[in-house]
């Protein structure tokens, strides 16, 4: 009986916590360059640990996985704009080491390194990428040419499982926990000058998991309410003869 | 969810901002040499439950991370340099770039600033000067007995005196571009200041090393385009009403927990 009650709470935390996951993923639906993440529910089986362990912390048996596939190209104009078509990331420079971002909105720093918007250098496959110049090109395949003359090459990387990427804030994400960054190869890198990545987050089919999500939660609540009344009945009549 | 009211606040803060630039962009739809900008947004911090590799158990790992995010951020509005719409105005000190570039202004102070507004004037000594009556660089006086003013679209001005059919070479417009003019700092009355980000000012002669053409007699309408404006504007108020969807459903999930307890 009590454990019925922490199977509907386990199932009621992990809406919960859905709605956390919907409600970022809405709040960065113009993020540029960001990949919505999506809540995955365990089934009972898996989820058996945390009920065993009713103190335990862990209120919801979930996985969020994010979702790597491409968001649309917007044309921007701007030539320091760069959106990768297909896999890859570029990748930036922090003092905690190499980052990595879909998000392709650069900008050029006092010493004229192409750096994102937050002034952490972009690298190209000889470092960070200096342009002084007047005219920047950027070609499909990456190549960056300043006036006519080929400088550098953007660096595009990829990982051999993209589920253990992390997400850092700012549209970065951190290598931590992979096997490291794998170069793309040159004829499968496709960057577009110009364009920025949208965020892949569709509102509808969020506002649709954020109804399911409601409608559970009340299942939830009902099942919790008749084990309720079930025990009070047991507890207050069960030793009444009639 | 009890993350997700801050969460979509700060989505719902984000939308009107963009709310805020359309705005402006809107109210400058007329305004000579307005170039139109757009907001840029980040993820923010992520906050992590458990991470990836940790023990669940005898010999069982979680394969990955549980990550909850914590909302989005702006960081920085972002102008399109896109080139805008040139109408003739016949009048002989209006002056649209066609192309890369900008008319190089000084400052009360010194100072160089940059534009794309060519509605020039002359003032009362008869240099050529801005709408707000700052001088153009080069400085160029223009002579009173003069009867024609003329500017060539490589920038070259000349002028025809009472009294003398030949046209005197006067002196040359200047134009300046920069690499990433998208770094540039709006300082309002349509002058833009250079940036750490914007890089140098490359000065030169219009039609050369890339820099766009002069038309006289014609001026540049702003960039902004009504119908994307709106179309931006639609799409920022669903990303508003989703994000407060998200805080009544939360609201209503509460109300439910209260409720579990008779």
């Amino acid at each position: 009986m009590i454990k019925g009650l922490y199977i509907s709470k386990a199932g009621m935390c992990a809406r919960a916590r859905h709605l956390d996951v919907i409600a970022n993923n809405l709040a960065n639906i113009n993020t540029t360059g960001y990949k919505k993440d999506k809540l995955f529910y365990l089934r009972m089986r898996e989820a058996q640990d945390a009920l065993n362990d009713s103190a335990s912390n862990e209120l919801a048996k979930v996985e969020i996985m994010t979702d790597y596939s491409s968001g649309e190209l917007k044309n921007t104009g701007n030539p320091l704009d760069l959106a990768i078509v297909g896999e890859g990331f570029f990748v930036v420079q922090t003092p905690q080491g190499d980052v990595y971002t879909r998000d392709g909105n650069f900008t050029l720093d006092a010493e004229g390194r192409l750096t994102t918007l937050d002034g952490y250098p972009v690298l190209g496959n000889g470092g960070e990428i200096q342009i002084v110049g007047n005219e920047i090109r950027i070609g499909e395949d990456g190549s960056i040419t300043v006036d006519g003359e080929i400088v550098d090459k953007i660096r595009v990387v990829t990982f051999d499982d993209l589920t253990q990427l992390i997400k850092i804030g700012g549209n970065y994400f951190s290598d931590e926990q992979t096997n490291g960054a794998i170069e793309v190869s040159p004829e499968k890198i496709h960057i577009r000058q110009g364009y920025l990545e949208n965020s892949n987050v569709n509102g509808i089919q969020e506002i649709v998991q954020m109804i399911e999500l409601y409608r559970q939660f009340e299942l939830g609540e009902k099942a919790i309410k008749t084990q309720d009344q079930t025990l009070e009945k047991l507890i207050n009549d069960g030793g009444r003869v009639a | 969810m009890d993350k997700a009211l801050q969460i979509a606040a700060s989505g719902m803060q984000a939308q009107k901002l963009t709310i805020d630039v359309i705005a402006n962009n809107l109210a400058n739809v007329n305004t000579t040499g307005y170039k139109k900008s757009r907001l840029e947004f980040q993820d923010l911090l992520y906050e992590t439950i458990k991470s990836a590799g940790t023990s669940t158990g005898g010999e069982n790992e979680n394969p990955t991370a549980l990550q909850l995010g914590n909302g989005t951020k702006v960081v920085s509005t972002q102008r399109s340099f896109r080139q805008g719409t040139v109408i003739a105005t016949e009048n002989p000190l209006d002056l649209a770039i066609e192309g890369d570039g900008f008319f190089i202004v000084r400052m009360p102070d010194g100072t160089s600033a940059y534009t794309r507004d060519g509605a020039l004037k002359i003032s009362a000594d008869g240099t050529i000067v801005t709408s707000d009556g700052y001088i153009v660089e080069p400085e160029i006086t223009i002579p009173e007995d003069a009867k024609q003013v003329t500017i060539r679209k490589d920038g070259q001005i000349e002028v025809t005196l009472f009294g003398d059919p030949e046209p005197t070479i006067l002196g040359q417009i200047e134009l300046a571009r920069f690499i990433n003019p998208a770094g540039l700092e709006a300082i309002g009355q349509n002058l833009y200041r250079e940036t750490a980000s914007s890089g140098n000012p490359f000065i030169g002669t219009p039609g050369l090393d890339g820099l766009g053409l002069i038309h006289q007699g014609y001026l540049e309408t702003s960039n902004v385009d009504v119908v994307s404006e709106m179309v931006h504007m639609i799409e920022a108020q669903r990303a508003y009403e989703l994000n407060s969807k998200t805080i009544k459903t939360t609201e209503d999930l509460y109300r439910i927990v209260s409720q579990l307890k008779r």
